[in-house]
């Protein structure tokens, strides 16, 4: 359970620098509150990463602020930032998989990188998260070497392995894996009660109707940059 | 903040910095700083007093060298002066009185100086005439060469003290000529005094050298005076010279021969008596050999070089009135200014001694800096507690119904379970009279997961309701070690391989109305007063809670209307039904058919959807009898078919149950296509050993267990795409000749380890 009780993401008249992300330079102003589950509708997938990125402080800013559990990423030095990220779980797809090692190794690696936990306890709930994505254990092949549905599943397990403060979730859903929406449902829910908010990233909202079961807030990321919906 | 993050991303690095900066870099800089100043004040100190000493030195040992220069002067001067005065003398002496005055003169000078040895006096004419001190007495020895080459003859006269002949000898001289002699034919041309080599004395076998002078008389006959000089007197002159404490003088002639050295006997022992072998290098003693190689290449003059761990002086100088001999003296720098060393080694011990005091201080300083720092830390730290504490209680009372006994407030667990990071956090309630302890709610913080409702007695945990009984606190590092609580580890904690227990009682207004015990907590002892809050809060629920030792009991079941039903299989094959099978299946090739969750909104949909399943199962039906399989039985939403149940392997049963896999595929696909349902199911297939039989009777149920039945219902359940066939790789490798297979990639899994996955995609 997560006792921070203040705002988990803030946006305080953030203005991002347009030359390095291609996001519109408005100021975005949003809060999202510990338990919120956010469904941010962005039909251009790119803009979508930039603006995870841009809520992991990997974005610069013109002017403004950016706030991720009380802590401002332009005022923390480099491994501040690198701990910080360390409490956001990130869902990409298929892209961003290193054929270094397997994939267990990418998909554990964040939280054995930023924690002290024992190796056996991770695994563990790797192997637990993967079971419930559809996985027959946890994957070690080479990620190249995984077809395209199994990596979107570790993806997920990669996403909420250590119980992440924030997550951010590039919609696994609208590529056809119709079979993940029930632990991925139950996943977000479960990370809601503990107190994590959830950034859900959705090209077409009305596609589906999975996004209402979680649904706290609605965003809609445009080239005038972001506003909010009303919420179903 | 997570308990177990590596780093606090609010802990700010530069204060951090700083503050170690503070705390230990400036003691630490101070001391070096105080060590480089120390140091520093020191070697130059050193520098100074070394340089002092070894100036100080060099003209001590000047001063001594002048001396001693002085002294060997005169020690030789007997000699030189001595060999002038006889050639003066004997020069202008009538040629009658010659011989006289030569004994005469001779015999005084060797009573007066004792480091002459003898006299000789020869002329052209081959007479020789010699005076020495009589071996065998205290007077004088008198020797005169007659005759003629060939026939010569060494007459000896001996005298005593008070010069009365006292006896006479001859021995033959055979060819002796002192005009052959070096000593002679050196002298007879020069006006100097000519050195000859260091030789053996033969009447006492002591080292001399001898110098020799020529003049002519009035007769115009051309003679030679020489002397010869004890050098074994010599050595003991310079032995006896006082340097220093330590310092020692050698005299070396112009060739590198040794002419006087302290133990100079020894030496010609070593070298056979042989004067020409009488080299430094021979020499025990390197420091002359090292003054010497200075001398060759720089010339006289004082020189500084090291001997051993002493630092030495060297000095060397020509001795006048000699042929080429060199004075080399060699003395320790500490003998002259001792004193200096002393007062400087004292200086850098007291220097060490400061250092080290600055060094315990800045340690001290340092050390109190650290505490001060940890004081702070854990300041920070309870705060931090305070503020999560603060957290999670608002969570708690946050909680809806928290006091109401028809609402599970699993909050209490998950909050308690995270403030003290335990693994599990167990609410017990006290029912039937303390008899009884019952699980209102454990919560798995490893697996996220709660349950509860089991029930521990005092007949079979006695340990533990002993433990609880007074109602203080515990805390148990190993439960399974300890006697009160080894009941309690069996039966609760071994199956999650917790340790550690920490037991807190929880009061009601009657007493203990339960305790909350929390497996390997490592804070649970820093959060007392949130652990003591807690229990409140769960004595005040179960104050509210009903009784249950007064809870109404259970009506009575009303009779069934029918007999219960104990079929569930679907299929058995003819050829064992009725028989009592309890086996070990060595190879089994086991079939998984997991349908989706069917949606039941609409009646009448429901009873199309039966008749639906029932169009499959009969499909199924006639595919089992077909491929031979040997049961397939219906299991809530998973099929479940069987082929090789036998204590034989069947090579073929798990091509069998391929072949059932592609027809229940192609069966399903097709009525399911028909009534427009998307074909939501997968099926798995593993092939391995499994037990099981027929149970019961009337009618006997067939079931099977193992890792294969298992296996396979997981690859069913997770398969990756619907409609398709995932196999093990034992499946794999069975079938890769007859069917097409695709890699799903590799897995592992605890049990199983790291294996492949593959999806039978069709038959070859």
């Amino acid at each position: 359970m997560n006792t921070y009780s203040g705002p988990m993401l803030e946006f305080l008249e953030a203005r991002p620098s347009f030359e390095d992300s291609g996001l519109p330079p408005v100021p975005f102003s949003a809060r999202v509150m510990p338990g919120d589950c956010i469904i941010v509708e962005c039909r251009d997938a790119e803009r979508a990463a930039m603006f995870a990125d841009m809520c992991s402080g990997m974005v610069s800013l013109q002017s403004g602020a950016i706030r991720f559990m009380g802590l401002d990423w332009s005022e923390l030095r480099y491994r501040q930032m690198n701990a910080l990220r360390g409490r956001i779980g990130r869902m990409v797809g298929t892209q961003c998989w290193s054929d270094r090692y397997g994939a267990h190794y990418s998909m554990m690696l964040k939280v054995i990188y930023h924690t002290g936990r024992s190796m056996e306890e991770v695994t563990d709930e790797a192997i637990r998260l993967s079971e419930r994505f559809g996985l027959p254990g946890l994957p070690v092949s080479l990620p190249s070497q995984m077809s395209s549905a199994d990596k979107v599943r570790a993806s997920c397990v990669r996403a909420f392995i250590g119980k992440p403060h924030l997550v951010l979730i590039s919609d696994p859903l609208a590529k056809g894996e119709a079979d993940l929406a029930a632990p991925l449902i139950s996943s977000i829910v479960e990370a809601m009660d503990r107190g994590a908010a959830v950034l859900w990233f959705v090209r077409n909202l009305s596609a589906r109707t999975d996004y209402s079961q979680v649904k706290t807030g609605l965003w809609h990321l445009t080239d005038e940059g972001l506003s909010s919906g009303r919420s179903s | 903040m997570a308990f177990d993050e590596i780093i606090n991303p609010a802990e700010h690095p530069d204060e951090t910095r700083s503050r170690r900066l503070l705390q230990v870099g400036i003691p630490v800089a101070t001391v070096l700083l105080i060590l480089l100043t120390i140091a520093g004040i020191g070697w130059y100190s050193y520098k100074t007093t070394r340089a002092g000493a070894l100036d100080l030195t060099r003209k001590l040992l000047t001063t001594v060298q002048r001396y001693v220069v002085q002294d060997v002067t005169t020690y030789l001067s007997a000699a030189t002066v001595g060999a002038g005065f006889a050639q003066d003398f004997l020069g202008h002496a009538s040629p009658k009185y010659i011989n006289p005055a030569f004994y005469a003169y001779g015999a005084s000078m060797l009573r007066l100086v004792p480091q002459l040895q003898s006299f000789y006096l020869a002329d052209d004419n081959g007479e020789l005439l010699v005076i020495e001190r009589d071996p065998g007495g205290d007077g004088m020895e008198r020797t005169i060469v007659r005759g003629e080459p060939g026939q010569r003859v060494f007459h000896h006269d001996f005298y005593n003290a008070a010069g009365k002949l006292i006896r006479s000898s001859d021995e033959p001289g055979g060819n002796y000529d002192p005009r052959h002699r070096d000593w002679f034919q050196k002298a007879v041309g020069s006006k100097d005094v000519v050195w000859g080599e260091p030789t053996v004395y033969v009447s006492n076998r002591k080292l001399v050298i001898t110098s020799s002078l020529g003049f002519s008389g009035e007769d115009g006959v051309r003679r030679v005076f020489a002397v010869n000089t004890s050098l074994d007197q010599l050595s003991e002159f310079l032995s006896n010279l006082h340097i220093s404490d330590n310092g020692e003088a050698a005299i070396i002639d112009a060739t590198g021969h040794v002419i006087a050295v302290r133990g100079v006997q020894d030496l010609m022992k070593s070298v056979g008596n042989d004067p020409q072998k009488m080299t430094l290098d021979k020499f025990s003693n390197q420091r002359f050999l090292k003054i010497y190689d200075h001398y060759r290449v720089q010339g006289t003059g004082t020189y500084g070089f090291q001997d051993g761990k002493k630092f030495y002086l060297g000095m060397s100088q020509n001795l006048p009135q000699t042929n080429g001999w060199l004075l080399m003296i060699s003395a320790p720098a500490g003998d002259f200014a001792s004193f200096v060393i002393t007062a400087g080694r004292q200086s850098i011990l007291f220097s060490l001694i400061i250092v080290a005091l600055a060094c315990v201080l800045a340690g001290l300083l340092a050390a109190q800096s650290r505490k001060a720092e940890r004081a702070r830390r854990t300041i920070v730290r309870m705060n931090d507690r305070i503020e999560q504490e603060k957290g999670s209680l608002r969570h708690v009372v946050a909680e809806r119904d928290l006091f109401s006994t028809k609402s599970e407030p699993l909050v209490l667990t998950e909050e308690i379970a995270l403030m003290t990071g335990a693994r599990r956090a167990t609410v017990w309630r006290l029912v039937h009279d303390g008899e009884s302890l019952i699980c209102d709610d454990v919560f798995d913080s490893r697996e996220g997961t709660h349950s509860g409702g089991f029930e521990l007695t005092s007949q079979n945990c006695a340990g533990f309701f002993k433990l609880i009984e007074p109602g203080s606190q515990a805390d148990v590092a190993d439960a399974r070690a300890d006697e009160r609580t080894k009941e309690f580890e069996r039966q609760v904690m071994r199956e999650h391989g917790t340790r550690h227990l920490f037991v807190h009682p929880v009061y009601g207004s009657e007493g203990i109305s339960g305790v909350i015990t929390l497996e390997d907590a490592p804070l649970a002892d820093k959060v007392f007063y949130f652990i003591d809050i807690i229990s409140g809060i769960v004595a005040a629920r179960f104050a509210n809670a009903p009784d249950i030792d007064g809870a109404s009991p259970l009506p009575e079941p009303s009779a069934p209307s029918e007999p219960p039903r104990f079929d569930s299989g679907i299929y058995i094959t003819e050829k064992h039904s009725g028989e009592i099978r309890k086996n070990f299946y060595p190879q089994v090739a086991v079939m998984v058919i997991a349908f989706a969750d069917p949606v039941m909104e609409d009646p009448e949909a429901t009873d199309g959807l039966v008749e639906l399943i029932d169009e499959i199962v009969r499909a199924g039906q006639e595919i089992a009898k077909k491929n031979g399989l040997y049961s397939v039985k219906l299991a809530g939403h998973r099929l479940i078919c069987v082929a090789g149940c036998n204590p034989d392997p069947e090579p073929d049963a798990i091509i069998r149950i391929a072949e059932a896999a592609l027809g229940f595929r192609e069966v399903c696909m097709r009525v399911l296509a028909k009534a427009n349902i998307e074909p939501a199911f997968n099926i798995g297939i593993d092939l391995g050993s499994a037990f099981g039989g027929e149970l019961g009777d009337s009618p006997a149920v067939f079931n099977l267990w193992g890792e294969t039945v298992t296996r396979a219902e997981l690859m069913a359940h997770d398969a990756l795409d619907v409609g398709t066939i995932e196999v093990s790789e034992h499946v794999y490798v069975t079938l890769r000749d007859h069917y097409l297979f695709r890699s799903r990639g590799y897995f592992y899994t605890p049990r199983g380890g790291v294996s492949h996955v593959y999806t039978l995609a069709a038959r070859r």
